[in-house]
Parts: C-alpha cells; structure tokens; sequence
C-alpha cells in the first residue's frame, strides 16, 4: 500500500530547494548585468548582451535552433555542442543528456547562459531556417476535420523550400492555454510559389496548437513560422515511385507531386496510393484527377477500409496497405515516399520492404 | 493491496518546478490545489476505490496494442471492448522531464457491456503508470479513477 506520508520529506527538500533557486535567479536578474559579450557559433562570431540563454540569445540573432518544448527543458531538441565558456551540467539539463552526450559537451541551448565570451557548434543546416511573419488569406474545409491554411508571407517576403518540408507554427496563448506552443506542419503547396505557405492540418481533439487553428485563427491574422525544416524531399533519380499517405498526409506528397515537371512525371510514373476510412475522409478528388488527365504517367488510387452507408465506391477497398502490391508488382524497381501515423507509416515500410523496395529508398519524416 | 505502479514524486527533484511546467501546459487546468495535494486527493480517491493500478495499467496498455492493430479502424478487443486508436504525428515531451516522449496518441474504447467510455492518450497513461498523476480536475485529459472502475466492471 503507497504511504501518503512517502512523499512528504521529498516536497520539504523541494520546497527548500525552489526557494532558494528562486531568490538565485531574482538576484541575477536584478543584480548581474553580464554587458556585451562574444558569442561564437560554428564559425561566426556575434557581439551580443549577456544574461539570456544561449537559445535566447541565437534567436535575437535570427539563428532558429528546433524546440518543441517553447525552452522548458522537456523536448531536449535544442542540443548544441559546448565549445567553451559554460559550467557545468546543470540540473534541469541532465535528465535530457545521455552519459555519451555529456562527454561531448552537448547540452541544452535553452538551459545554458551567455555570460561571458563563450562558443557552440550547430549543424550547418539551421543557419538557413528563418522566423517569418504570414498573414492567413484563406482557410477552407477538405473533410469534416481537415483545414486548407493559405498565409501570404509578410516578412521576410519569400521562402526557400525543398518540396516535402515542414514548418514550424507558433500557436500563442488563447483562452485557458497560457503557453505558446510550436508544432510542424509540412508544406502542402509547390516549392516555386515562394510567397506562400500552405498547410493541411487536421484537429485534434484537445490539441493546443489545432484548435487555436481551427476555432480562433481568422483570415487575415498575423502569425508567425519558422522554417524550412526536415530531410524528406524528393530524390533525384530515374526510379519509379510510390507515393503513400493518409489523412493530412496528403500534404507533402502534394507538394512534391505539384512540383514535378512534366518530363519527371512521364520517366518516373508516379502511383499515389491514398487510405482513408470512408468517403467523408476523402478531398481534393477533382484536383487528383485533373492532375491524372494533365499526366498520363501519373495514377492517383484512394481506397477506403470500412466505408459507410450511402458510400456508393467502385474503387479500392482494404487497408492501404492491402493495395500496395497491386502497384508496386516489382519493388526492386521502386523508391518510396510515405506520411501518415507512425501506425501505418511502419505497416506500410514492411510491407514494401517485402516486395523488395530497397530500405534506403524509403522516405519519411523521421520525426514524424 | 493497492499501489501505485511506480512511485511517483519521491524520484522528482523538483516537485516545484514540475508543478509550473504542468500549470503552463494543460495538465492542471482550473486546478486550485497545489500538485502535492492533488496527487495525494487521487492516490487517496485510488485507496478508497480499492484499484488495482497495476492491472489497470496493464489492461490499458493491453487495449492500446490491440487497437494499434487497426491502424485507426475500429476493433472488438475480447468481445467486450470497442477500441479505437487514432495516432497523430508528432511527440510530447512528458512535462516531468524524465526524457520521456509519448507518441500523440489517444484510445478511445467502450466497454460493450456496460457502455462506459474511456478515452486516454499514451502520455496520460505514462503518467499514471510512472508519476502517478492522473491530471487536474478540468485537465481535458484527466483519467478519472472512478470511470476506470466502471470501465474496468472492479
Ligand atoms: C514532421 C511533422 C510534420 C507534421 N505535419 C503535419 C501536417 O502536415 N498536418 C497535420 O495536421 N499535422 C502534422 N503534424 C502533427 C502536428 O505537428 C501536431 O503534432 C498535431 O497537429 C497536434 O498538435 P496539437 O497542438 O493540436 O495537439 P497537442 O496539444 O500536441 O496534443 C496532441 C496529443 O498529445 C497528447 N496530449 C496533449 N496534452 C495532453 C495531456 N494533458 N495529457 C495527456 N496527453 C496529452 C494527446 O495524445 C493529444 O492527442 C506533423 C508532425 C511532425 C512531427
Ligand atoms: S527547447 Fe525544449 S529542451 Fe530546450
Ligand atoms: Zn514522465
């Protein structure tokens, strides 16, 4: 039987603890005042204030680390490898940290502080992930719970994508929600319309950042990404492909498909293979299939898995998965590129696994 | 005997700074006690109702696997259990901060018999099972102890 004595000695301790870190960080708010310091990353230097964190202190400086967690030391994604002027791990870090990580002076940017001339190493990639201010210009229903978001970029004006990468949008605080959240959306439009963000979103029942989408986002509003983000893009090659998604899903692969040219379409016959539950889960079917007429190379195949009454489907029936052999009769020949839940993303991996599709040649947003 | 799966807080440096991350996210939304009381509210509500929390954990768990099998479709779980799995992408860090990243992922089932619904997300269940915390009062994703009873027929 669990004690509720058990766990008094420990709140005591805490209590203790919290108060005097509290009255540390009053102090060095009030008292420290750190001047102008040099923050060196990779192999750039900024002259920048002292005091803030160093993932503070990037952003001031236009260099977007990823963070899920809005700098609260949970989603452990804002990693960057300590070169010099920082202490030791401090406590709110190393739950995060594995023993491998500590020996290579990887801690958390959003933890740690500038206080003095200090260096970090980032991946070269993040210096070209940009803050953008987006205006909503319009919003549209594809399904009962799926939302076409249209932002016209404000500032900077233009984004530089590869096909099949995500943002990161920012809800804000909103009624109970006292937090401002970020979340990846992948881009669902063509990569050369470069004033414009597209996004499929679908709610999420609860969910902080969908329903602040959904029920308060209005055309018009101000609203802020961050991005180009992710490694799932199309790969240059000759080889046959197969596309697979579900839900909003579709996003990417639109993306990638959109922007394939003509001649690409006709060498590479791309099959997009396409699951959802019942007609109602469907959308965008006339575009699909104009997209079908404009390329004879191109097969657009949805297939429902428990279709409801008043359905009236001659297509495919079964899990997307039960479908894909039909299209894919050789895999050797194949790649493939997949987005939907990490549920049907693995079924589907195995399944194309086994009809010979190379493992290297099978894509997908890792973080996903 | 009743317990609770892990023990919960006692492993928490920093019952404190765990409070004021929960109290940014929802997980103690409209809640007027402090964290420490409202473990101490639901371990008490969980004695009382005499729940065997490491059943019930295991059960849950079980119902998820089943359901996953659907990718999204419903299924009948032992006949009696109605379970649905819907899987979004993405992960939430489990806001006690023990590296923790649940798959954002919610179970809805309904107990066939009796008509009780349930419906809970992976980290809600992480967080019972490692932290004992079955959310505030208004979370949206609190686990009610009582509704586990009903769902469960204990
Ligand atoms: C690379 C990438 C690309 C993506 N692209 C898209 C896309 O194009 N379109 C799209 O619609 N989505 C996309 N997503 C998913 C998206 O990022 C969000 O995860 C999703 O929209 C949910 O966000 P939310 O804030 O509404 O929900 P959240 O508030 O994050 O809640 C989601 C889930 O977390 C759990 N949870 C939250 N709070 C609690 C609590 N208090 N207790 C217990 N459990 C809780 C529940 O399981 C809940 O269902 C993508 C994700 C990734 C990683
Ligand atoms: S930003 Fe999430 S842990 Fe640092
Ligand atoms: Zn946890």
């Amino acid at each position: 039987m669990v004690s509720i004595d058990y766990f008094i000695p420990a709140l005591s301790m805490a209590s203790l603890a919290t108060s005097l870190a509290v009255i540390i960080l009053l102090a060095e708010h009030f008292l420290m005042d750190y001047g102008e310091v040099e923050l060196q990353v990779n192999d750039k230097t900024f002259k920048v204030k002292g005091g803030s964190t160093v993932l503070g202190t990037l952003k001031q400086e236009k260099i977007f680390l990823p963070s899920a967690c809005g700098g609260r030391a949970t989603c452990a994604y804002c990693k960057v490898k300590a070169v010099t002027g920082f202490g030791d791990i401090l406590p709110t870090e190393a739950p995060l940290l594995t023993k491998e990580e500590v020996s290579q002076n990887i801690r958390l940017a959003c933890q740690i502080k500038v206080k003095n001339n200090c260096a970090v190493t980032i991946p070269e990639e993040l210096f070209s992930i940009k803050e953008f201010t987006a205006r909503l210009d319009s919003v549209e229903y594809l399904t009962y719970d799926i939302k076409h978001f249209k932002f016209k970029l404000l500032s900077p004006s233009e984004i530089d994508f590869k096909a099949g990468q995500y943002v990161q949008f920012q809800s804000p605080p909103y009624g109970e929600v006292s937090e401002s959240v970020y979340r990846a959306y992948s881009m669902s439009g063509r990569a050369d319309a470069r004033d414009v963000i597209e996004l499929m979103v679908r709610l999420v029942p609860e969910g902080i950042c969908t329903t602040y989408m959904f029920n308060h986002l209005k055309v018009g509003h101000e609203v802020s990404l961050t991005g180009p983000y992710g490694d799932f893009f199309l790969r240059d090659t000759d080889r046959k492909m197969v596309c697979i998604a579900g839900g909003s899903g579709m996003a990417p692969i639109r993306s990638i498909l959109s922007g394939m040219t003509t001649g690409d379409i006709e060498k590479r016959r791309p099959v997009f293979l396409f699951g959802a539950r019942a007609r109602r889960d469907l959308f965008l079917l006339s575009e699909w299939a104009e997209f079908e007429a404009k390329h004879p190379g191109f097969r657009f195949i949805p297939a429902l898995s428990g279709q409801e009454p008043g359905d009236d489907w001659s297509g495919e029936t079964g899990r997307i998965t039960d479908v894909i052999a039909k299209y894919v009769p050789d895999g050797r020949d194949f790649e493939a590129y997949l987005c939907g839940s990490p549920g049907m993303l693995n079924a589907c991996v195995d399944v194309l696994r086994n009809l010979g599709v190379n493992e290297e040649r099978i894509f997908y947003d890792k973080f996903g | 005997m009743t317990s609770l799966v892990d023990r919960p807080v006692k492993s928490d440096p920093d019952i404190f700074e765990t409070e004021h991350r929960l109290r940014q996210g929802n997980y103690m939304r409209g809640e007027s006690r402090n964290l420490r009381n409202l473990l101490e509210d639901d371990l008490a509500l969980v004695v009382s109702l005499d729940l065997q929390m490491d059943f019930i954990v295991t059960e849950l768990e079980r119902l998820y696997r089943e359901g996953l099998r659907a990718y999204g479709d419903p299924i009948i779980v032992n006949g009696k259990y109605e379970v649905e799995v819907r899987e979004d992408r993405g992960k939430t860090p489990c806001p006690w901060g023990d590296r923790f990243f649940a798959p954002k992922t919610v179970v809805s089932a309904r107990n066939l018999e009796n008509g009780t619904i349930l419906k809970y997300s992976l980290l809600g269940l992480h967080m019972i099972k490692r932290h004992g915390f079955f959310q505030g009062a208004q979370s949206p994703f609190r686990i009610e102890p009582s509704l586990l009873k009903k769902f469960f027929d204990l």
